[in-house]
């Protein structure tokens, strides 16, 4: 027997959960889509669940690396850990998914980021799209929408077993239907790590350093970009003793600073930099994670100020490679 | 509970040494014996301004205290080397890998400092005058820009018991009566021997120097060791900043053979 849930009672199914956790979903707000806290009001003020949105602008790598976080809280030299709650993520798109269960990988493996390891296990992450589910991934609930507004579920885990609990989901027998989604040639070619390696001293890095503003807004939105730095902030009550946290935000590697120390800026040309970000995503990840550090969503495209497109690089470096190949 | 990632141990500092103006060492007590290697390094953290990698100064003695020193040219080195004895600071660490000491064990080691790179490789100069049958023969090249940055120099006359060591400084100086020029100057009188083994550690055209001097012709690339410097936030491998090629410097080094990075268009840039 599988389990169906209709569109019609998703909304209803979020503010049961969200009861006993936190919630976030994806809501439209002022065209946007972005994952917002679901409770009663939210949905009462006007915004709308979306379940078919077209990306969010920052990908739900904030739920594992938020674009702020306080590491720990300090008080003279006394140091406090911060905690984390539990929380449900639901409505992440086939891509988004990937993303977290990757990031999740990332942080896990070698030495571990505990901060991040720590979110990541609270975490409960559901999914919905119009594919079957990854295989090989990480996730507690898959929806898949096998019909308009029709969602079968595939649960992975005992949180996802507990969702299905709910009253809102029925039990029906159908064939269970396979749509697999179709990888991006490009990425999945077998000398992309290879080519890019290679690529260093290929015209096409001047060529987009005259483009490029070197603004850092395709690792914001990418969800494999985990960059980070790490500062103090103070606070100014307290004339005892120094208060303040720890904290880690973003950061991008397409920053002029970003491998700056105080005496030496060892990655000062932005044509070094954006070769850096293609080098990381797809010759460092498939070495060190053993998958290329892109889920296809397509943020770093919609949101380039300069209209850089990811594919009409690697695109240019397999061609180019193919022909000296052939020669 | 696990143990946070970025989360300092609080120790405190039971001796000051200023070297110069700009260049303080401490010797901090630790809260637990820190079990590290030769060439590793630590976090040093001042709540309220941040962290900051630096090289462990000390041999690995099995001791309670640990050996740092630190030159103020960015905002947190500039808090610590304010730090008196007796005040607390945070530490994080041991991180990275070491020097390759069982590859060392029994070779000629000549060791290339330049100003503040004496700093991680006085933990293998400690290490040896505390087990010196370990290496066949140890030389120290030692080169700075005046006398008052070459760092432990109190020690030297009881390291030139035990080893063969040779100073220089950039500009002739009163009172100065050793070499006077650049580092390159010493490299003639390491006697290198089939089989010697070099680690250098300073700034980048001093390791080209060295890679000049030494590689391919006198030792073999993978006898050649360099320590890298590089803004290193997280220490773990995570934060990206240290990235050079396909390395982290801090997971993967700082300690690298020059048969590693001799095609790494980063190492030395």
């Amino acid at each position: 027997m599988a389990k169906i849930i209709l569109e019609q009672d998703i909304q209803d199914l979020l503010l049961d959960l969200s009861q006993n956790q936190a919630v976030y979903a994806p809501v439209e707000q002022h065209r946007q889509t972005a994952f917002s806290q679901v409770n009663f009001k939210l949905f009462s003020s006007g915004d709308v669940l979306s379940l078919a949105y077209p990306v969010t602008i920052i990908p739900p790598k904030e739920f594992l690396l938020p674009p702020q976080e306080e590491l720990f809280k300090f008080s003279g030299q006394k140091i406090m850990e911060a905690s984390v709650e539990p929380a449900i993520l639901f409505g992440l798109s086939f891509e988004d998914l990937e993303g977290v269960a990757k990031l999740k990988k990332i942080f896990k493996e070698r030495i571990e980021d505990v901060p991040a390891t720590k979110r990541a296990e609270k975490l409960v992450l559901v999914a919905v799209d119009n594919f079957s589910p990854p295989a090989g991934l990480d996730f507690d609930l898959y929806l898949m929408r096998f019909k308009p507004k029709h969602y079968l579920a595939f649960p992975k885990s005992k949180a996802g077993q507990k969702i299905l609990k709910s009253k809102y989901f029925r039990e029906v027998s159908m064939k269970v239907p396979k749509v697999t989604k179709k990888i991006d040639p490009i990425l999945a070619h077998p000398k992309l790590a290879q080519i890019v390696k290679q690529s260093k001293n290929h015209p096409i890095w001047n060529e987009l350093a005259e483009k490029c503003l070197g603004c850092g807004i395709c690792s914001y939105v990418c969800p494999l970009c985990y960059c980070f730095d790490i500062t103090d902030n103070v606070l100014l009550n307290n004339k005892e003793k120094t208060e303040g946290s720890r904290c880690r935000q973003w950061d991008s590697c397409m920053l002029k600073g970003f491998a700056a120390t105080a005496s030496h800026n060892f990655r000062p040309e932005l044509k070094d930099r954006i070769y850096h970000w293609y080098f990381h995503k797809f010759v460092r990840m498939p070495k060190e994670n053993g998958f290329v550090g892109c889920v296809d969503c397509n943020r770093c495209v919609v949101y380039c100020p300069a209209k850089i497109n990811f594919r009409t690089v690697l695109g240019r470096l397999i061609a180019d490679s193919e022909k000296r190949g052939a020669k | 509970m696990k143990k946070h990632t970025f989360l300092p141990e609080t120790v405190r500092i039971v001796e000051k040494k200023v070297f110069n103006a700009e260049t303080v060492g401490f010797k901090i007590a630790l809260s637990k014996p820190l079990i590290f290697h030769p060439g590793q390094f630590v976090l040093l953290s001042v709540l309220g301004f941040g962290e900051v990698p630096v090289g462990i100064a000390s041999g690995p003695k099995g001791e309670k205290f640990l050996d740092v020193a630190i030159r103020a040219v960015g905002t947190v080195t500039e808090q610590l080397c304010r730090l008196s004895k007796g005040d607390e600071l945070g530490i994080t660490g041991p991180l990275g890998h070491g020097f390759p000491m069982t590859k060392l064990k029994g070779r000629d080691v000549v060791l290339i400092a330049g100003g503040l790179g004496i700093v991680p490789l006085r933990s293998l100069i400690e290490f040896h005058l505390a087990k010196p049958k370990f290496f066949s023969s140890l030389t120290v090249l030692i080169g700075a820009k005046n006398k008052e940055s070459l760092l432990y120099q109190d020690e030297y006359k009881q390291w030139a018991k035990k080893l063969d060591l040779h100073q220089t400084i950039d500009k002739k100086e009163k009172g100065w009566q050793g070499t006077v020029g650049p580092l390159p100057k010493l490299y003639p009188l390491a006697k290198i021997k089939r089989g010697s083994v070099i680690i250098s550690c300073g700034s980048n055209p001093m390791f080209k120097s060295v890679v000049n001097y030494f590689a391919g012709k006198r030792v073999a690339d993978g006898d050649l060791y360099f320590l890298l410097e590089r803004k290193m936030k997280c220490g773990v491998g995570k934060c990206q900043h240290c990235t050079c090629g396909g390395f982290y410097v801090c997971t993967d080094g700082p300690v690298f053979s020059y048969e590693k990075i001799k095609y790494n268009t980063e190492a030395f840039k």
